[in-house]
């Protein structure tokens, strides 16, 4: 999922009861950088939170460090209840097989 | 008052140890799943304020065709109308949320509202079954094993002669491991964590805790 796809489906997220949260190796510079780049090259601002998780501590306990390199995260989607239980999770298995943020406002009304 | 009653009759009839077995024996007649055994372990946890009572266990199964001289017995055919003196009855299930496998051993409790705790593991089949409850009382239940989610809910003041039954799915805390680098499985608790945002403000998903869903996007970085 890119940046900026994200953010078209945060409103939606938002209004679905949700906060959205992505996590990524990069450190806070790398992540003020991305979100610059993404306004500046497609014009959109990024308003949920980045995550900088260089010591891969949160990627390591939800098991998502990528098998093929193992210094970044494998993209996957996770949606958290309320009393912090994980209810739906997607791999993107294949780049062909990239998550919409649409598919993530459907689970979340359906939960 | 009619929780008092219920409570003060549950201890007399402890104190009357013989006539309660032959009471509750009466009770679970047409109970296939309640064995005679369960309701002894009933009646000592009920008693812990007298639980030193060794008599209980000196109590010689109760023949299910027995006739009761405690309760009058109904003619069978309009049995359930008339029966007055049968107490509340909880029964329930206890599942693995992931696999709904039966979960055995649990410890199930109930609470009253006056602090009084039954107690009792759940069967072979993950059952369990509470019988002469008092009527008319909030009771607090508690269900907890090793390896799962404790969890705790209110079950409403039940009528005499009533049945509640329960199935509760207890989530894994530790669920069998997915192969590397493919998530956590579905059901499980959501690990904590604690991350700065791109200002370096430090955010936890405690935070959402008891507030919010949270979407969390994993991605490969160099955005």
């Amino acid at each position: 999922m890119q940046l900026g796809e994200l953010q078209q489906d945060y409103a939606a997220i938002q209004a679905a009861g949700a906060e959205l949260l992505a996590i990524s190796t990069d450190n806070a510079a790398q992540a003020k950088k991305a979100i610059e780049d993404v306004k500046r090259l497609a014009g959109v601002e990024i308003e949920f939170p980045l995550l900088g998780d260089p010591e891969l501590k949160a990627i390591n306990a939800y098991n998502a460090k990528d098998p093929l390199n193992p210094r970044i995260a494998r993209p996957m989607t996770y949606i958290i209840d309320e009393s912090g239980v994980i209810r739906w999770k997607f791999l993107d298995v294949r780049v062909g097989n990239r998550l919409k943020g649409d598919k993530i406002v459907a689970e979340l009304k359906g939960l | 008052m009619a929780m008092r009653d219920g409570v003060n009759r549950i201890q007399s009839l402890i104190a009357l140890a013989a006539i309660l077995m032959l009471c509750l024996g009466c009770g679970t007649d047409d109970e296939s799943i309640v064995e005679p055994q369960v309701t002894e372990e009933l009646d000592t946890t009920v008693g812990s304020d007298t639980t030193q009572e060794p008599d209980t266990t000196v109590e010689p199964d109760v023949p299910p065709v027995e006739a009761d001289p405690a309760i009058p017995v109904e003619p069978p055919a309009d049995q359930a109308e008339e029966v007055e003196e049968v107490l509340p009855v909880i029964r329930g299930l206890v599942l693995d949320q992931i696999t709904k496998d039966p979960l055995v051993g649990v410890s199930v409790k109930l609470t009253n509202e006056a602090g009084i705790v039954l107690e009792k593991p759940t069967a072979n089949s993950g059952v369990f079954e509470f019988e002469g409850i008092a009527a008319d009382q909030k009771l607090t239940v508690t269900i907890d094993i090793d390896e799962y989610e404790k969890q705790e809910f209110i079950v409403d003041p039940i009528p005499v002669g009533e049945t509640v039954k329960l199935e509760v799915e207890l989530i894994p805390l530790n669920p069998d491991q997915l192969p590397e680098g493919d998530g956590l499985t579905v059901g499980m608790k959501a690990p904590d964590f604690n991350l700065p945002d791109s200002n370096g403000e430090m955010i936890a998903l405690a935070d959402y805790a008891g507030k919010q869903k949270v979407v969390l996007v994993f991605d490969r970085g160099g955005w």
